[in-house]
């Protein structure tokens, strides 16, 4: 990939400055989320579109970059990503957006632990530091609903994470960090469940 | 109705019979034990191997390892009853036609010479049940006779017995117990904040003797030292033996802090009794929402600077050319007792005084 950073961030900050999809109220049908379907519903859904998820070519990118390098550029892409999610994520919006950002975060990381994936190491350190950082912040401003999604999605990273050998200390510390706030402020529920995911993160054994 | 002249011979012959199956009990527990004994080989070898590389994380790896040779170490209790039992009633009957067959040819008047015709049997018997111990034995390993050949689970967590009879790297393994320092802090009425010291074990490894030092830049805050050592009693509601824990939480004292600064440093030695250098935790704490904690990994080493020996339960520091403040003035308090002790503010208070001692029991959090 010949181009500058300044290019590569250009590129990214395109489709992420572009809203996201996060209502479900779309006409495109869906056989996985529609349980009945009728034969009108198809007809008419022949001229719908899925909704444009600026996400979706943003995680192309930091894919393509995973492929041929180098890493700063990954690192760079998934910094601009979270960044973005920082910006974004709201008391209103919490839990759609911490979920479909994570998503792409999980599928990189999916990517990132493969056997011929050169710098599983750098980049699972990468995301544990931001992770921890996101961690602070969410707790900081007080979203609880994202709080949940968000250790939801990343106790399921670092389970698979540690099937690989890498070390998950550091996720183990913010689980313990959310849940010593969260039982300071009361939230018992988080507290209980960032407890469970933290003494379960390296239990499983392949 | 049988002949009496052949009868004490078919009795005899009845009596070799039991012993010939007595003795194919033997061989058939013999080849149970050989088969175990294999099995808990390779899981032993296979948890040596892993030391070796300490790189990369290998805890919950090695708390699967310690399950199955927990697993592989007890010997089911019903067949265990059942093979006993049987032992029992043969050796029963055997020395009852033993004594019946001696005591259908007895003749009154009683003799001394009688005695030593009772010799036999009481020798027959002793055996027996000299044999009868062995086989207990062999069905249940914790006893002193198997202890050497096959160590207890519990011996899998014990370091010094890692450092000690099997060569391994001690580092590696501490660095798989993710040994790191977590401090609770609660504020008092008066502006004071006490501070609760725990030492957090990923892998609940044990028996070895420490000595930690908090620090806030120079001033010496907190001192504890003492041995670690666990005893999990099995669980109580399915009964199942605890032969290694996580997410353990051990308790190291309290002290009181006046303001409560942004970061702490602290340092940690670990001694074992199979090595004569310790190892050296750097740590760096930083505040968190009521609590310090290390978050960066800590900096392993083995401290070269530090000669010790253990002699009787006590350590002895042969040489020392590091600076770290009160050791010396301490050593004197190195003795392996399984207790923890504590010094909480060893600037204003003589270090000659008793330490405290923390009764506090380890807890999994």
């Amino acid at each position: 990939m010949q181009q500058s950073t300044k290019q590569f961030l250009e590129d990214l900050k395109k489709h992420l400055v572009e809203p996201l999809c996060l209502s479900k109220d779309n006409t495109y049908v869906d056989l996985a989320t529609n349980q009945r379907i009728e034969f009108d519903l198809l007809s008419v859904d022949e001229n719908y579109l899925p909704p444009n998820d600026p996400l979706i070519q943003v995680l192309a990118i930091i894919l393509q970059t995973m492929q041929e390098g180098p890493f700063e550029f990954t690192r760079l892409g998934v910094n601009e990503l979270l960044k973005s999610y920082l910006r974004r994520v709201n008391t209103d919006n919490e839990q759609s957006c911490t979920l479909c950002y994570l998503e792409c975060i999980y599928q990189l990381s999916l990517y990132g632990l493969l056997e011929n994936y050169p710098y599983t190491n750098f980049f699972w350190d990468y995301l544990c530091k931001c992770f921890d950082t996101i961690s602070k912040y969410l707790i900081e401003y007080s979203l609880v609903f994202a709080c949940q999604v968000f250790l939801y999605k990343v106790s399921v990273m670092a389970k698979d994470a540690a099937q690989k050998n890498l070390h998950t200390s550091s996720i183990q510390h913010l689980l313990h960090n959310i849940e010593i706030w969260a039982r300071a402020e009361g939230y018992y529920e988080l507290a209980d469940d960032a407890k469970n995911k933290r003494f379960n993160l390296e239990t499983v054994w392949v | 109705m049988i002949i009496t002249d052949l009868y004490i011979y078919i009795i005899l012959s009845i009596a070799g019979g039991l012993l010939t199956l007595l003795g194919s009990v033997g061989i058939f527990i013999s080849i149970i034990v050989q088969r175990r004994l294999d099995r808990l080989q390779e899981i032993l070898e296979e948890f040596i191997n892993l030391s070796y590389r300490s790189e990369i994380n290998l805890t919950g790896h090695m708390y699967n390892l310690i399950e199955k040779y927990q697993m592989n170490y007890i010997f089911p209790q019903k067949p265990h009853f059942l093979i006993l039992r049987y032992i029992d009633i043969n050796i029963f009957f055997i020395i009852l036609l033993w004594t019946g067959s001696l005591l259908s040819f007895f003749q009154p008047p009683l003799r001394p010479f009688l005695f030593l015709q009772l010799l036999p049997l009481a020798i027959g018997i002793y055996a027996s049940f000299f044999f009868r111990r062995l086989l207990r034995n062999t069905l249940s390993p914790g006893n002193p006779l198997l202890e050497t050949i096959i160590p207890s689970p519990i011996k899998m967590r014990s370091i010094s017995y890692l450092s000690h009879y099997v060569n391994l790297s001690v580092k590696s393994i501490l660095k798989q117990a993710r040994l790191s320092l977590h401090l609770q802090l609660y504020p008092e009425k008066n502006g004071n904040t006490t501070v609760r010291v725990l030492l957090k074990e990923e892998l609940s490894c044990d028996d070895f003797f420490y000595y930690l030092i908090l620090q806030d830049n120079k001033d010496t805050l907190f001192i504890s030292l003492g041995e670690i050592i666990f005893h999990f009693s099995p669980d109580p509601i399915t009964g199942k033996p605890v032969p290694v824990c996580r997410n353990l939480n051990v308790p190291l004292g309290l002290f009181s802090m006046q303001e409560s600064p942004q970061d702490l440093s602290a340092k940690l030695l670990i001694f074992t009794r199979g090595e004569k250098h310790p190892v050296l935790y750097s740590y760096l704490l930083e505040k968190g929402t009521g609590f310090f904690f290390s978050i960066c990994n800590p900096d392993i080493m083995v401290n070269h600077q530090i000669l010790y020996k253990i002699n009787n339960e006590q350590i002895k520091i042969l040489a020392n050319s590091t600076s770290i403040p009160y050791f010396n003035e301490l050593s004197s308090f190195f003795h392996l007792d399984a207790t923890r002790y504590y010094l909480n503010s060893p600037a204003s208070s003589n270090v000659s005084s008793p330490l405290k001692t923390c009764s506090d029991g380890v807890f999994i959090d």
